[in-house]
């Protein structure tokens, strides 16, 4: 591959998910990893260890100008995604969010419309559609091995409150990756009913949903991050269909099916796992971020390959935003009334 | 090389790390908080003749160890830094601002505590570099392990993989100067990619035991198995293999059988309770120590 034919990377913010993306690029033959910002000097000073050919910037502007750059992955606080964007569309860049899209639906709204017309890849870091276990099952559901999908039952435990450090961010983050697994599932959703027994972002707490989906299809969903136990945040989907039902976590699929259908036995059919062979060549951290990280490199190379769209980030904050709304107001929130 | 027995007993488990499903992590993490439950089973392994252990210094294990009347028989193989209680702790500061805090933390620490016996360790302690806050951090772990047997020092997987991906020889060199010069001890690297560190040893002309995932499912050996098994196949370099049983997928009889043909110098076996000890260690006993 010659050097033209490479996207020339810079990373935004250098936190725990902007070292995950500046490795995974670093090891892309598609990519080349050419400098990074971050506004946090001590931690640059260290990173000069590990990364020493790589220019480290504290200054946005000064890094756009010294290096040549067409792709970058922005790693900060969602607060800074809008003006991040603002300034990176205007210089025709391939942008890469980490999720959730923006601080609020207003900001996430403004980005779109900053965006809208031009012709580079935007994408935004969700990583469930990227897990194999996770397209297995989106595949039974797309293909009708159930039939007719009635409803579904979804959880997500974590044990954010018993960290010191936790953040109203890390919670809203982790809401985000949940709704979007859901809404990639099931697809969009028309309303909504929240209740919480604390506010959102307390560290005690957790929120249950009734959604109704614009096919018809109702959930309930319930997410705590405050439950013993769960370090790992722990998901459980429970789909019931006219021809079967599907149990999905993070370790297997349970399918059982009233008759055989699509070469699929009648009664039970367990998938673990570590039966289902991995495309991805690289593994760090969890599965998942290394192909969500390379399909976005290839979207901007023109290689057939989706990414997540901005689009998707946006409906997942309409959900935050709706919940909250719910929540406060004791009613259902249809999301075309969230503005 | 120190030499490395061929059969290691793993702490995944008493970490509350499982790969079956995450209610099993769940059990463990409970279980295994209780030195009770840790103590039978390092029990049952050093009866039935494994004197490896390797861990990293989470303070369950360390309690049971100073429990476990063999704990000065056994031959530690400490895994640092203890990435997993990192990773629980980290939050948007992520798991490399989390290591940099403690490792501060632990300047200080060792200053008030250690006195001049760790000042006089850490070298390095004017200059704050990475580098050096790394070095603060393991002299910190391993002094967890002082009062053992350590004869082997592990890069955790994630910390290799990481160094791996930023193409810097100079973290391998640095890592395998301190084990060796400061710690007296054989350095291993743990990897989930084995298929891109082997290649990458060898060009950087770095020689340690390698230990990664080497199973029948090809779990989580990257880039494939077949690439994997292919470098197994050809390579000098002492591999310790791990994840055997695919996380829990495979029995023991079936899982050992893959591997007794390979070009394997090692096994690490982690177990989840005492009958499992006996029967896993029984069999891995019988096939690699007297095939």
């Amino acid at each position: 591959m010659l050097p033209q034919d490479k996207r020339m990377v810079g990373i935004i913010g250098f936190g725990k998910r902007g070292i995950l993306h500046a490795s995974m690029v670093n090891i892309n033959p598609d990519a080349e990893w050419k400098a990074v910002c971050d506004t946090n000097a001590q931690l640059l000073t260290y990173m000069k260890n590990f990364y020493p050919n790589i220019p480290f910037f504290l200054n946005l502007d000064e890094m756009l100008e010294q290096i040549i750059l067409d792709t970058i992955f922005i790693c900060t606080p969602e607060y800074t995604h809008l003006p991040l964007v603002k300034k990176l569309s205007q210089k025709n860049m391939n942008i890469f969010i980490e999720q959730p899209l923006a601080d609020s639906l207003a900001s996430s709204k403004k980005m779109m419309n900053l965006i809208s017309g031009k012709n580079n890849v935007y994408s935004i870091g969700y990583y469930s559609p990227f897990k194999v276990l996770f397209q297995k099952a989106k595949g039974l559901l797309d293909n009708k091995a159930l039939d007719k999908v009635k409803r579904y039952r979804a959880s997500m435990y974590c044990t954010l409150s018993q960290s010191f450090h936790y953040s109203e961010r890390t919670i809203i983050n982790t809401l985000s990756s949940f709704f979007h697994l859901i809404y990639w599932l099931f697809g969009p959703v028309k309303s909504l009913y929240g209740r919480a027994s604390h506010k959102l972002t307390e560290v005690k707490s957790g929120i249950s949903l009734i959604l109704d989906h614009s096919s018809g299809l109702m959930g309930l969903l319930d997410f705590s991050w405050s439950r013993p136990g769960y370090p790992l945040p722990t998901v459980n989907i429970s789909v019931e269909g006219t021809g079967g039902t599907l149990e999905i976590s993070d370790d297997n699929l349970k399918l059982y099916l009233y008759k055989k259908k699509q070469g699929l036995e009648r009664g039970w059919t367990t998938l673990n796992i570590s039966d289902i062979p991995s495309p991805s060549r690289f593994f760090l951290c969890e599965e998942g971020y290394y192909e969500g990280n390379s399909s976005f490199i290839q979207s901007c190379s023109g290689e057939k390959k989706s990414s997540i769209s901005l689009e998707e980030g946006l409906e997942i904050m309409r959900m935050i935003e709706a919940s909250q709304l719910s929540i406060d107001l004791k009613r259902v929130i249809f999301l075309d009334e969230v503005k | 090389m120190e030499k490395i027995d061929k059969i290691i007993l793993g702490s995944n488990a008493f970490e509350g790390v499982g790969y079956l499903s995450r209610a099993q992590t769940r059990h463990y993490l409970e279980f295994f908080s209780k030195k009770e439950n840790i103590m039978p089973i390092l029990e049952a392994s050093f009866n039935l003749g494994i004197k490896s252990f390797m861990c990293s210094n989470n303070p369950n294990i360390l309690s049971a160890l100073e429990d476990f009347k063999s704990s000065s028989d056994l031959s530690i193989l400490a895994v640092i830094p203890n990435a997993y209680e990192y990773a629980r702790e980290s939050t948007e500061k992520g798991v490399l601002g989390m290591i940099l805090s403690r490792a501060k933390e632990i300047d200080l620490y060792q200053r008030i505590r250690m006195g001049l016996r760790a000042l006089s360790k850490i070298q390095g302690i004017v200059t704050k570099d990475l580098l050096t806050l790394l070095t603060n951090l393991m002299d910190f772990e391993m002094a967890s392990f002082h009062s053992y047997n350590v004869t082997g020092v592990i890069l955790h997987g994630q910390v290799t993989d990481l160094a791996l991906s930023s193409d810097n020889k100079e973290i391998f060199d640095v890592y395998q100067e301190i084990v060796r010069e400061r710690y007296k001890v054989q350095p291993i690297l743990a990897t989930h990619n084995f298929g891109t560190l082997l290649p990458k040893l060898m060009e950087w002309n770095i020689k340690l035991p390698i230990m990664a995932s080497f199973n029948k499912k090809g779990f989580i050996m990257k880039p494939t198995q077949e690439e994997c098994e292919r470098m197994l196949e050809k390579t000098d370099y002492f591999i310790i293999a791990k994840k055997v049983m695919a996380g829990g997928r495979l029995s023991p009889e079936e899982a050992f059988q893959y591997l007794s043909d390979k070009n394997i110098g090692s096994v690490v076996l982690g177990v989840g309770s005492l009958s499992e000890a006996y029967h896993t260690l029984s069999v891995a006993k019988s096939i690699f120590l007297n095939p």
